[in-house]
């Protein structure tokens, strides 16, 4: 029906945009509508059902939490009187204290109910995506062009081998038939032919598209030499300019402080890869030509490679250390909190619990320890709040996800590191075996791509 | 600092972060794809028959590399060619322009990954020999369709940018966006002349010899990236 309103007003002319701008409204009310609704129109039940009390992934939807946010804060908060918890202040309490968050519920924990709710892009949604991106189309095509070169080795060794224990017989029995039948009596005579034949024809366009995607790569990749060397005289000049302005002794500093740094380190090895790889590109298209230096080139360009990886696994191994830190402190301090939680949520059950005069005040009586930790009203609500425990966990969610794309930014290295070990020590190794690190490092970097790019789509 | 000055200067970053970008990037290659056929042109003119085979070869890899940029594209343009006809708000005249144009690109875009296959060696050389003129009339037949659009904004435009006398203020008004659609309406219009040119030459239906036609793909090409920077 809002279709054909929408029809009739474009028809007319007239609140077009209004009529567009309800269809989307119209299609955000019509989104599969929380379960939080239905139970918002039974406020009086009595406590939420064993399904809602279940313990939650942290990254799935926490129904629990949406509901009791929706819930009045008074019924909430009978429903946590009612719930026992232990006294030994076990984390068992983990479904109790939502219960206790029945105070105004923040906006994250909705929000992060939105997202959770969000369905997840089509693969062939990502790969559109990823298509559209230099590093995706750089990243598709290390994977083709390794893979194929793994399937070329196999071939050339078939169509060698078939050749070696068939040469006696190469030629084509056609028998006393002529024309296509001959072919077919042929081929039906010596099957290892049509093998023969479809690894030929293989061999012939592959070898096309392996060329054809290396250059396609290297042309990817140009163009950023200048802006590095530009970008290292620049740094250079400055430091020449402490020299002659502010003297020797702040110049030695400005080049310890500016100049031995990681970050100079990758700046310097950029370029000298850059540099060479460009080279190759160069002699690719026939602008350069002298056989002495391409060979130089192809040697400087696979060491400047090994001294990026080896500094590259040098900088994953210490993020991936300092984003474990951070995590753990995140980790520590959300269980310290929820210790709190639960030594506040003992106080509250023993005040109270209906017990004779003589067992209350021998309950009420708060031992120095526990009054220590009796926090003020507010940092008592800081403490509930379950927006700050969302919170966390959102950060120790992200993290997480850090941790992994640093996790798999290593072993992509490590990939790239062998590949590269035998290539600059010309080691004698297998050659599918060495082609086969080229292919693992080509898909760990797509699939952080296809990560990345899946992210993006969601949020978007 | 002149370093911090120069090196975060926001064009470079700008042309860095540009060249990072599929598009970016593929309207470079456009251009010194067209710059090599004017070069080889004139040099071969000169001449200088040697240099003039370095920057053919030149030419035939950055041909061949902006094909395979160019790979799947055709699939976002039937999707926006969809869209485009479920929307039934806008002017019909726009609307079939752009659906005609759409569609004319998707058909271009399949025929150039095809000749992208060919060129690679995954299909035979021999197959398919006119694919090149059909790619050409495909893509004439996309220009056709942002023809329509240039004309149609160009109209709308016109009516728009009437100039009228306040009388009250005793100053002269003049709708300053209908000027400036009326301008980029001429721009485009220009830009899409040129390029159907060259699509016509590639038909076969037109005799322009390489220096021509390199010479509007350079100006159509720097049009391209000029339309291209300001939304990077």
């Amino acid at each position: 029906m809002t279709e054909d309103l929408i029809k009739e007003a474009g028809a007319l002319g007239v609140y077009a945009s209004h009529y567009l701008n309800l269809n989307d409204r119209d299609r955000a009310i019509h989104r599969p509508a929380r379960q939080t609704i239905p139970i918002l129109n039974t406020p009086t039940s009595p406590s939420p059902s064993p399904s809602i009390r279940r313990k939650g992934n942290p990254q799935s939807l926490d129904t629990s939490r949406l509901l009791r946010g929706q819930m009045s804060r008074s019924t909430m908060l009978i429903d946590a009187m009612n719930s026992p918890l232990s006294l030994n202040g076990s984390l068992r309490e983990d479904d109790e204290l939502t219960a206790i968050s029945a105070f105004p519920i923040s906006d994250p924990v909705l929000e992060a109910a939105d997202r959770s709710e969000l369905p997840a892009p089509s693969s062939f949604a990502i790969l559109m995506k990823l298509i559209e991106t230099l590093a995706g189309k750089d990243k598709l095509g290390k994977v083709v062009q390794y893979g194929l070169r793994i399937l070329l080795f196999y071939s050339k060794r078939s169509t060698s081998f078939l050749q070696r224990t068939h040469a006696e017989g190469l030629k084509f029995p056609t028998g006393d038939y002529k024309g296509i039948a001959g072919v077919i009596m042929g081929l039906i005579q010596r099957p290892e032919f049509v093998a023969l034949f479809l690894l030929k024809d293989f061999e012939t366009r592959a070898a096309g598209v392996v060329s054809g995607l290396s250059m396609y790569r290297q042309m990817l990749r140009c163009g950023k030499t200048p802006f590095r060397l530009v970008n290292l005289a620049y740094k250079l000049s400055a430091t020449a300019s402490v020299f002659a302005n502010k003297g020797v002794e702040k110049g030695i500093l400005n080049v310890r402080d500016k100049w031995f740094t990681p970050t100079t380190l990758s700046d310097l090895l950029s370029v000298y890869y850059s540099i060479f790889d460009e080279s190759l590109l160069l002699f690719k298209l026939g602008v350069f030509g002298d056989p002495r230096f391409r060979r130089f080139a192809v040697k400087h360009e696979a060491l400047a490679w090994y001294y990026n990886i080896i500094l590259g696994l040098y900088k994953s191994l210490s993020k991936l250390s300092t984003l474990k830190e951070s995590q753990n402190q995140i980790k520590i301090n959300q269980q310290v909190r929820q210790r709190a939680k639960a030594l506040m949520r003992n106080s509250v059950n023993a005040s109270s619990s209906p017990r004779s005069a003589v067992t209350s005040s021998y309950y009420n009586y708060q031992s120095p320890t526990l009054r220590a930790v009796s926090p003020s009203p507010s940092v008592r609500r800081g403490l509930l709040s379950s927006a700050a425990s969302t919170a966390a966990q959102e950060e120790i969610d992200e993290l997480g996800k850090q941790i992994k794309n640093e996790q798999i930014e290593i072993l992509k290295l490590l990939c790239d590191f062998v590949f590269d070990t035998i290539t600059v020590f010309e080691l004698k190794v297998y050659e599918p075996v060495h082609l086969s690190f080229g292919l693992g490092a080509g898909a760990l970097a797509m699939s952080k791509v296809w990560m990345q790019v899946k992210e993006d789509l969601q949020d978007s | 600092m002149v370093y911090d000055t120069l090196t975060y200067h926001p064009t470079i970053q700008k042309l860095i972060k540009f060249l990072d970008t599929s598009a970016g990037r593929e309207k470079c290659l456009r251009l010194i794809q067209y710059l090599c056929r004017l070069a080889a042109f004139h040099l071969v003119r000169n001449g200088s028959v040697e240099l003039a085979a370095v920057v053919r070869r030149i030419q035939g890899v950055v041909t061949l590399d902006r094909k395979a940029l160019r790979f799947l594209k055709p699939l976002s343009h039937l999707t926006a060619a969809s869209r485009l006809y479920d929307n039934e708000l806008g002017d019909a005249y726009l609307r079939a322009g752009a659906i005609v144009k759409q569609l004319g690109f998707a058909a271009y875009l399949s025929a150039d990954s095809l000749q992208w296959f060919k060129l690679l060696g995954l299909v035979s050389a021999k197959r398919f020999p006119k694919l090149a003129k059909i790619a050409s009339g495909f893509w004439f037949i996309a220009l056709l369709g942002s023809l329509v659009q240039d004309l149609r904004n160009y109209q709308i435009g016109y009516a728009k940018s009437t100039i009228e006398f306040n009388e009250k203020t005793d100053v002269v008004e003049v709708d300053k966006a209908a000027l400036r659609q009326l301008a980029s309406a001429k721009r485009n219009l220009g830009k899409d002349v040129l390029d159907a040119l060259i699509a016509l030459n590639g038909m076969g239906a037109l005799g322009h010899d390489d220096g021509k036609i390199g010479l509007f793909g350079v100006v159509t090409s720097v049009m391209g990236l000029q339309d291209l920077w300001p939304g990077n």
